[in-house]
Protein backbone atom coordinates (compact mmCIF):
# COMPACT_ATOMS: atom_id res chain seq x y z
CA UNK A 1 0.00 0.00 0.00
CA UNK A 2 2.82 1.89 0.81
CA UNK A 3 5.41 1.31 -2.45
CA UNK A 4 3.36 4.02 -4.65
CA UNK A 5 5.54 6.65 -5.44
CA UNK A 6 4.58 10.42 -3.36
CA UNK A 7 1.68 12.42 -5.51
CA UNK A 8 2.76 15.07 -7.87
CA UNK A 9 1.39 18.20 -6.23
CA UNK A 10 -1.46 18.44 -8.97
CA UNK A 11 -3.02 15.89 -7.69
CA UNK A 12 -2.74 16.43 -4.25
CA UNK A 13 -3.56 20.00 -4.65
CA UNK A 14 -7.76 19.69 -5.17
CA UNK A 15 -8.07 16.83 -2.89
CA UNK A 16 -7.02 18.09 -0.01
CA UNK A 17 -8.47 21.73 -0.55
CA UNK A 18 -12.00 21.52 0.85
CA UNK A 19 -14.70 21.39 -2.32
CA UNK A 20 -16.77 24.33 -0.94
CA UNK A 21 -13.33 26.40 -0.95
CA UNK A 22 -12.55 25.37 -4.55
CA UNK A 23 -15.96 26.07 -5.91
CA UNK A 24 -16.12 29.63 -4.49
CA UNK A 25 -12.45 30.22 -5.25
CA UNK A 26 -14.07 29.16 -8.92
CA UNK A 27 -16.54 31.47 -8.99
CA UNK A 28 -15.38 34.43 -7.37
CA UNK A 29 -11.57 34.29 -8.03
CA UNK A 30 -11.64 32.80 -11.75
CA UNK A 31 -13.39 35.45 -13.80
CA UNK A 32 -10.99 38.18 -12.07
CA UNK A 33 -7.78 35.94 -13.26
CA UNK A 34 -9.47 35.58 -16.58
CA UNK A 35 -10.64 39.73 -16.38
CA UNK A 36 -6.62 40.52 -15.36
CA UNK A 37 -5.26 38.00 -17.82
CA UNK A 38 -7.53 39.68 -21.10
CA UNK A 39 -7.87 43.40 -19.58
CA UNK A 40 -11.47 43.14 -19.20
CA UNK A 41 -14.65 41.85 -16.97
CA UNK A 42 -15.62 38.72 -16.84
CA UNK A 43 -18.71 36.81 -15.51
CA UNK A 44 -18.47 33.23 -14.80
CA UNK A 45 -22.37 32.25 -14.66
CA UNK A 46 -22.82 30.35 -11.63
CA UNK A 47 -24.06 27.00 -13.61
CA UNK A 48 -20.17 27.49 -15.51
CA UNK A 49 -18.11 28.26 -12.22
CA UNK A 50 -20.16 25.16 -10.40
CA UNK A 51 -19.24 22.97 -13.20
CA UNK A 52 -15.86 23.83 -13.75
CA UNK A 53 -15.53 23.86 -9.48
CA UNK A 54 -16.88 20.12 -9.32
CA UNK A 55 -14.86 19.03 -12.16
CA UNK A 56 -11.27 20.18 -11.12
CA UNK A 57 -11.85 19.18 -7.96
CA UNK A 58 -12.92 15.68 -8.72
CA UNK A 59 -10.21 15.28 -11.72
CA UNK A 60 -8.04 15.14 -8.96
CA UNK A 61 -9.79 12.36 -7.05
CA UNK A 62 -10.50 10.44 -10.67
CA UNK A 63 -6.45 10.64 -11.71
CA UNK A 64 -5.90 8.94 -8.71
CA UNK A 65 -8.21 6.25 -9.63
CA UNK A 66 -6.93 5.92 -13.39
CA UNK A 67 -3.57 5.94 -11.73
CA UNK A 68 -4.42 2.55 -9.61
CA UNK A 69 -6.05 0.98 -12.23
CA UNK A 70 -3.36 1.49 -15.00
CA UNK A 71 -0.73 0.57 -12.23
CA UNK A 72 -3.10 -2.69 -11.57
CA UNK A 73 -2.02 -4.17 -15.23
CA UNK A 74 1.40 -5.95 -14.70
CA UNK A 75 4.13 -4.39 -16.55
CA UNK A 76 5.38 -7.51 -18.20
CA UNK A 77 1.94 -7.17 -20.58
CA UNK A 78 3.47 -3.08 -21.77
CA UNK A 79 6.89 -5.23 -22.36
CA UNK A 80 5.49 -7.99 -24.30
CA UNK A 81 3.48 -5.57 -26.00
CA UNK A 82 6.20 -4.00 -26.82
CA UNK A 83 8.82 -6.57 -27.83
CA UNK A 84 6.20 -7.74 -30.38
CA UNK A 85 6.73 -4.51 -31.69
CA UNK A 86 3.82 -2.23 -30.70
CA UNK A 87 4.09 1.56 -30.69
CA UNK A 88 3.53 2.64 -26.96
CA UNK A 89 0.27 4.10 -27.65
CA UNK A 90 -1.19 1.42 -29.66
CA UNK A 91 0.08 -0.94 -26.46
CA UNK A 92 -1.90 1.01 -23.85
CA UNK A 93 -4.99 1.11 -26.23
CA UNK A 94 -5.27 -2.70 -26.90
CA UNK A 95 -3.34 -3.98 -24.19
CA UNK A 96 -3.22 -1.99 -20.73
CA UNK A 97 -6.65 0.11 -20.85
CA UNK A 98 -9.10 -2.61 -21.80
CA UNK A 99 -8.43 -4.44 -18.82
CA UNK A 100 -7.69 -1.37 -16.27
CA UNK A 101 -10.67 0.59 -17.16
CA UNK A 102 -12.58 -2.67 -16.02
CA UNK A 103 -10.77 -2.18 -12.68
CA UNK A 104 -11.31 1.18 -12.20
CA UNK A 105 -15.12 0.94 -13.55
CA UNK A 106 -16.19 0.41 -9.50
CA UNK A 107 -14.13 3.00 -7.86
CA UNK A 108 -15.19 4.94 -10.61
CA UNK A 109 -19.13 4.34 -9.87
CA UNK A 110 -18.20 5.65 -6.15
CA UNK A 111 -16.67 8.88 -7.28
CA UNK A 112 -19.87 9.77 -9.41
CA UNK A 113 -22.28 8.69 -6.80
CA UNK A 114 -19.69 11.05 -4.33
CA UNK A 115 -20.12 13.59 -7.11
CA UNK A 116 -23.91 13.53 -7.21
CA UNK A 117 -23.79 14.22 -3.57
CA UNK A 118 -21.48 17.20 -3.88
CA UNK A 119 -23.47 18.99 -6.62
CA UNK A 120 -25.96 19.61 -3.42
CA UNK A 121 -23.14 22.37 -2.90
CA UNK A 122 -24.11 24.48 -5.83
CA UNK A 123 -26.65 25.81 -4.11
CA UNK A 124 -24.56 27.77 -2.11
CA UNK A 125 -23.76 29.92 -5.48
CA UNK A 126 -27.43 30.13 -6.70
CA UNK A 127 -27.84 27.59 -9.27
CA UNK A 128 -30.80 26.21 -8.55
CA UNK A 129 -30.70 23.38 -7.34
CA UNK A 130 -33.40 20.73 -5.05
CA UNK A 131 -31.21 22.35 -2.01
CA UNK A 132 -31.45 25.70 -3.37
CA UNK A 133 -35.43 25.38 -3.91
CA UNK A 134 -35.93 23.84 -0.51
CA UNK A 135 -34.39 26.25 1.24
CA UNK A 136 -36.30 29.29 -0.72
CA UNK A 137 -39.65 27.22 -0.13
CA UNK A 138 -39.00 27.05 3.73
CA UNK A 139 -38.22 30.46 4.10
CA UNK A 140 -41.03 31.36 2.68
CA UNK A 141 -43.49 28.78 4.29
CA UNK A 142 -41.44 28.73 8.18
CA UNK A 143 -42.02 25.17 8.15
CA UNK A 144 -38.43 23.56 7.48
CA UNK A 145 -39.63 19.92 9.26
CA UNK A 146 -41.01 18.74 6.29
CA UNK A 147 -39.34 20.25 3.65
CA UNK A 148 -35.58 19.04 5.44
CA UNK A 149 -37.18 15.33 6.02
CA UNK A 150 -38.31 15.29 2.74
CA UNK A 151 -35.52 16.40 0.82
CA UNK A 152 -33.01 14.14 2.85
CA UNK A 153 -35.30 10.94 2.18
CA UNK A 154 -35.66 12.00 -2.11
CA UNK A 155 -31.71 11.71 -1.78
CA UNK A 156 -31.64 9.24 0.15
CA UNK A 157 -33.65 6.97 -2.00
CA UNK A 158 -32.49 8.33 -5.55
CA UNK A 159 -28.79 7.56 -4.67
CA UNK A 160 -29.19 3.66 -3.35
CA UNK A 161 -31.19 3.56 -6.51
CA UNK A 162 -28.72 4.91 -8.79
CA UNK A 163 -25.75 2.81 -6.94
CA UNK A 164 -27.81 -0.35 -7.50
CA UNK A 165 -28.68 0.58 -10.86
CA UNK A 166 -24.65 2.13 -12.19
CA UNK A 167 -23.69 -1.34 -10.06
CA UNK A 168 -25.78 -3.48 -12.67
CA UNK A 169 -24.79 -1.76 -15.42
CA UNK A 170 -20.59 -1.68 -14.72
CA UNK A 171 -21.19 -5.97 -13.53
CA UNK A 172 -22.25 -6.45 -17.12
CA UNK A 173 -19.74 -4.60 -18.66
CA UNK A 174 -16.67 -6.04 -16.42
CA UNK A 175 -17.87 -9.67 -17.28
CA UNK A 176 -18.19 -9.18 -20.85
CA UNK A 177 -15.18 -10.21 -23.01
CA UNK A 178 -11.35 -10.57 -21.75
CA UNK A 179 -11.44 -9.50 -18.47
CA UNK B 1 -1.34 42.10 -4.73
CA UNK B 2 0.86 42.11 -1.67
CA UNK B 3 -0.67 45.50 -0.35
CA UNK B 4 -3.84 43.67 -1.18
CA UNK B 5 -2.78 40.36 0.77
CA UNK B 6 -1.84 42.50 3.83
CA UNK B 7 -4.92 44.80 3.52
CA UNK B 8 -7.29 41.59 3.62
CA UNK B 9 -4.92 38.45 4.88
CA UNK B 10 -2.81 39.74 7.13
CA UNK B 11 -4.50 41.62 9.48
CA UNK B 12 -7.27 39.53 9.70
CA UNK B 13 -5.31 37.30 11.08
CA UNK B 14 -6.71 36.85 14.35
CA UNK B 15 -9.78 36.44 12.99
CA UNK B 16 -8.94 34.01 10.29
CA UNK B 17 -7.14 31.86 13.09
CA UNK B 18 -10.22 31.65 15.52
CA UNK B 19 -12.15 30.11 12.49
CA UNK B 20 -9.19 28.00 12.48
CA UNK B 21 -9.65 26.59 16.05
CA UNK B 22 -13.49 26.22 15.20
CA UNK B 23 -12.62 24.36 12.30
CA UNK B 24 -10.68 21.97 14.25
CA UNK B 25 -12.84 22.11 17.51
CA UNK B 26 -15.91 21.01 15.10
CA UNK B 27 -13.94 18.49 13.47
CA UNK B 28 -12.26 16.48 16.36
CA UNK B 29 -15.48 16.56 18.11
CA UNK B 30 -17.16 14.69 15.34
CA UNK B 31 -14.54 12.95 14.37
CA UNK B 32 -14.61 11.08 17.86
CA UNK B 33 -18.24 11.28 17.85
CA UNK B 34 -18.16 9.36 14.59
CA UNK B 35 -15.88 6.77 15.44
CA UNK B 36 -18.11 5.85 18.42
CA UNK B 37 -20.86 6.04 16.55
CA UNK B 38 -19.46 4.08 13.65
CA UNK B 39 -18.29 1.38 15.75
CA UNK B 40 -21.57 0.85 17.58
CA UNK B 41 -23.65 0.59 14.24
CA UNK B 42 -20.93 -1.81 12.64
CA UNK B 43 -21.07 -4.37 16.01
CA UNK B 44 -24.80 -3.91 16.14
CA UNK B 45 -24.83 -5.19 12.19
CA UNK B 46 -22.26 -7.53 12.41
CA UNK B 47 -23.19 -9.16 16.12
CA UNK B 48 -26.82 -8.67 16.82
CA UNK B 49 -29.23 -10.89 15.04
CA UNK B 50 -32.73 -8.49 15.62
CA UNK B 51 -31.05 -4.94 15.83
CA UNK B 52 -29.19 -5.05 12.50
CA UNK B 53 -32.14 -4.06 10.32
CA UNK B 54 -32.01 -0.97 12.73
CA UNK B 55 -28.16 -0.69 11.78
CA UNK B 56 -28.36 -1.36 8.21
CA UNK B 57 -30.80 1.23 7.48
CA UNK B 58 -28.98 3.84 9.59
CA UNK B 59 -25.50 3.37 7.66
CA UNK B 60 -27.27 3.61 4.18
CA UNK B 61 -29.29 6.36 5.11
CA UNK B 62 -25.74 8.03 6.50
CA UNK B 63 -24.07 7.30 3.47
CA UNK B 64 -26.70 8.11 0.98
CA UNK B 65 -27.81 11.39 2.05
CA UNK B 66 -25.51 14.36 1.08
CA UNK B 67 -23.58 16.35 4.13
CA UNK B 68 -25.09 19.62 2.81
CA UNK B 69 -28.71 18.42 3.24
CA UNK B 70 -27.84 16.31 6.76
CA UNK B 71 -26.33 19.34 8.04
CA UNK B 72 -29.52 21.69 6.98
CA UNK B 73 -31.65 18.93 8.27
CA UNK B 74 -30.22 18.44 11.62
CA UNK B 75 -30.05 21.73 12.11
CA UNK B 76 -33.49 23.14 11.16
CA UNK B 77 -35.35 19.98 12.07
CA UNK B 78 -33.81 17.94 15.30
CA UNK B 79 -34.45 20.90 17.44
CA UNK B 80 -37.76 20.94 16.69
CA UNK B 81 -38.25 17.09 16.44
CA UNK B 82 -35.67 16.17 18.76
CA UNK B 83 -35.22 18.96 21.09
CA UNK B 84 -31.61 18.45 21.33
CA UNK B 85 -28.91 20.65 19.29
CA UNK B 86 -29.30 24.06 21.09
CA UNK B 87 -26.57 25.31 19.30
CA UNK B 88 -25.36 25.96 15.41
CA UNK B 89 -21.91 24.09 16.68
CA UNK B 90 -23.78 21.31 18.13
CA UNK B 91 -25.61 20.55 15.06
CA UNK B 92 -22.33 20.76 13.10
CA UNK B 93 -21.34 18.65 14.93
CA UNK B 94 -23.58 15.87 14.86
CA UNK B 95 -24.09 16.26 11.32
CA UNK B 96 -20.73 15.61 10.20
CA UNK B 97 -20.37 12.76 12.72
CA UNK B 98 -23.71 11.38 11.52
CA UNK B 99 -22.07 11.41 8.05
CA UNK B 100 -18.43 9.62 8.73
CA UNK B 101 -20.27 7.02 11.04
CA UNK B 102 -22.04 5.68 7.96
CA UNK B 103 -18.31 5.17 6.27
CA UNK B 104 -16.52 4.26 9.30
CA UNK B 105 -19.01 1.57 10.26
CA UNK B 106 -18.56 -0.15 6.84
CA UNK B 107 -14.77 0.31 7.08
CA UNK B 108 -14.83 -1.02 10.68
CA UNK B 109 -17.10 -3.99 8.82
CA UNK B 110 -14.60 -5.13 5.92
CA UNK B 111 -12.14 -5.36 8.61
CA UNK B 112 -13.72 -7.47 10.87
CA UNK B 113 -14.22 -9.49 7.65
CA UNK B 114 -11.46 -9.80 6.97
CA UNK B 115 -9.90 -11.31 9.72
CA UNK B 116 -9.96 -15.67 9.19
CA UNK B 117 -12.89 -17.21 10.66
CA UNK B 118 -10.46 -19.34 12.55
CA UNK B 119 -9.53 -17.10 15.12
CA UNK B 120 -13.19 -16.63 16.30
CA UNK B 121 -13.52 -19.87 16.84
CA UNK B 122 -10.43 -20.85 18.33
CA UNK B 123 -11.40 -17.84 20.69
CA UNK B 124 -14.56 -19.43 21.54
CA UNK B 125 -13.30 -22.78 21.71
CA UNK B 126 -11.06 -21.30 23.86
CA UNK B 127 -14.29 -20.34 26.26
CA UNK B 128 -13.69 -16.37 25.61
CA UNK B 129 -16.80 -14.16 26.13
CA UNK B 130 -18.11 -12.43 22.87
CA UNK B 131 -17.43 -9.16 24.29
CA UNK B 132 -13.70 -10.31 25.26
CA UNK B 133 -12.86 -11.97 21.97
CA UNK B 134 -13.79 -8.50 20.46
CA UNK B 135 -11.67 -6.60 22.37
CA UNK B 136 -8.75 -8.66 22.71
CA UNK B 137 -8.78 -10.79 19.27
CA UNK B 138 -10.60 -8.88 17.30
CA UNK B 139 -10.08 -5.15 17.93
CA UNK B 140 -6.36 -4.97 17.86
CA UNK B 141 -5.90 -6.32 14.77
CA UNK B 142 -9.03 -4.57 12.92
CA UNK B 143 -7.34 -1.41 14.16
CA UNK B 144 -4.14 -2.02 12.60
CA UNK B 145 -5.37 -2.56 9.47
CA UNK B 146 -8.51 -0.13 9.05
CA UNK B 147 -5.96 2.81 10.56
CA UNK B 148 -5.25 4.75 6.55
CA UNK B 149 -9.00 4.09 6.04
CA UNK B 150 -10.03 6.10 9.39
CA UNK B 151 -7.62 8.83 8.64
CA UNK B 152 -9.04 9.07 5.17
CA UNK B 153 -12.12 9.82 6.77
CA UNK B 154 -10.76 12.40 9.39
CA UNK B 155 -9.41 14.29 6.19
CA UNK B 156 -13.13 14.05 4.29
CA UNK B 157 -14.46 15.15 7.53
CA UNK B 158 -12.03 18.46 7.70
CA UNK B 159 -13.13 19.06 4.02
CA UNK B 160 -16.94 18.79 4.65
CA UNK B 161 -16.65 20.77 7.96
CA UNK B 162 -15.72 23.78 5.13
CA UNK B 163 -20.11 23.86 4.73
CA UNK B 164 -20.59 23.76 8.58
CA UNK B 165 -20.53 28.02 7.57
CA UNK B 166 -23.65 28.08 5.76
CA UNK B 167 -25.23 27.19 9.03
CA UNK B 168 -23.17 30.57 10.58
CA UNK B 169 -20.53 28.41 12.64
CA UNK B 170 -17.50 30.81 12.93
CA UNK B 171 -15.27 28.22 11.40
CA UNK B 172 -12.56 29.60 9.14
CA UNK B 173 -14.37 29.79 5.99
CA UNK B 174 -17.12 31.32 7.99
CA UNK B 175 -14.83 34.26 8.49
CA UNK B 176 -12.94 34.05 5.07
CA UNK B 177 -16.01 34.51 3.43
CA UNK B 178 -17.05 37.30 5.89
CA UNK B 179 -14.19 39.31 5.05
CA UNK B 180 -14.96 38.99 0.95
CA UNK B 181 -18.40 40.01 1.44
CA UNK B 182 -16.84 43.04 3.52
CA UNK B 183 -14.85 44.09 0.97
CA UNK B 184 -15.50 42.30 -2.14
CA UNK B 185 -12.14 41.18 -2.97
CA UNK B 186 -12.02 37.37 -3.27
CA UNK B 187 -8.51 36.79 -4.53
CA UNK B 188 -6.34 36.46 -1.10
CA UNK B 189 -8.74 35.35 0.83
CA UNK B 190 -9.97 32.58 -0.75
CA UNK B 191 -6.70 31.83 -1.96
CA UNK B 192 -5.11 31.83 1.66
CA UNK B 193 -7.89 29.59 3.30
CA UNK B 194 -7.49 27.19 0.32
CA UNK B 195 -3.84 27.00 0.87
CA UNK B 196 -4.48 26.55 4.72
CA UNK B 197 -7.00 23.47 4.46
CA UNK B 198 -4.29 21.98 1.88
CA UNK B 199 -1.47 22.62 4.44
CA UNK B 200 -3.66 21.11 7.10
CA UNK B 201 -4.72 17.87 5.16
CA UNK B 202 -1.55 17.52 3.73
CA UNK B 203 0.02 17.47 7.14
CA UNK B 204 -2.51 15.18 8.23
CA UNK B 205 -1.92 12.60 5.94
CA UNK B 206 2.35 12.52 5.89
CA UNK B 207 1.74 12.57 9.97
CA UNK B 208 -0.76 9.20 9.26
CA UNK B 209 1.41 7.63 6.97
CA UNK B 210 4.61 7.39 9.51
CA UNK B 211 2.08 7.04 11.97
CA UNK B 212 0.93 4.15 10.14
CA UNK B 213 4.33 2.48 8.83
CA UNK B 214 5.56 3.04 12.36
CA UNK B 215 2.90 1.18 14.45
CA UNK B 216 2.93 -1.74 11.62
CA UNK B 217 6.61 -2.29 11.82
CA UNK B 218 6.64 -2.10 15.79
CA UNK B 219 2.97 -4.18 15.97
CA UNK B 220 2.04 -5.79 12.58
CA UNK B 221 3.03 -9.27 11.52
CA UNK B 222 6.22 -8.64 10.43
CA UNK B 223 7.43 -7.74 13.92
CA UNK B 224 6.25 -11.06 15.20
CA UNK B 225 7.93 -12.94 13.07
Amino acid sequence: MHSVPPDPGWTASPICSGLICGRHRVYFVLPLIIGTALGTKVNLSPHVAAVIGLGVAYSGFLSETVRAGLRSVSYGQTESALSLGMSGFTALRRIVLPQAVRRMLPEAVNQLVSLFKSTTIVSLIAVQDIMYQVSMISVAEMRPVPLYTGAALLYCIVIILATQLFQRLTERWRRRGWA
Amino acid sequence: MIENFNRFVLANAGTLLDGLWVTAYVCFWAFLLAIVLGLIACLIRMRLPYARVVAIGYIEFCRATPILVQLLWVNYVWPEVFGFPQTVTGAGVIALALQSSGYLAETFRSGFEGLPKGQREAALAVGMSRWRIVSRIEAPQVGLVVAPLVVNQLAVVVKSSTLVSIIAIPDLMYQGLKIVNQWYEPIEVLTTIALTYFALLFAISRIANYAYVYFQIKFGIASSR
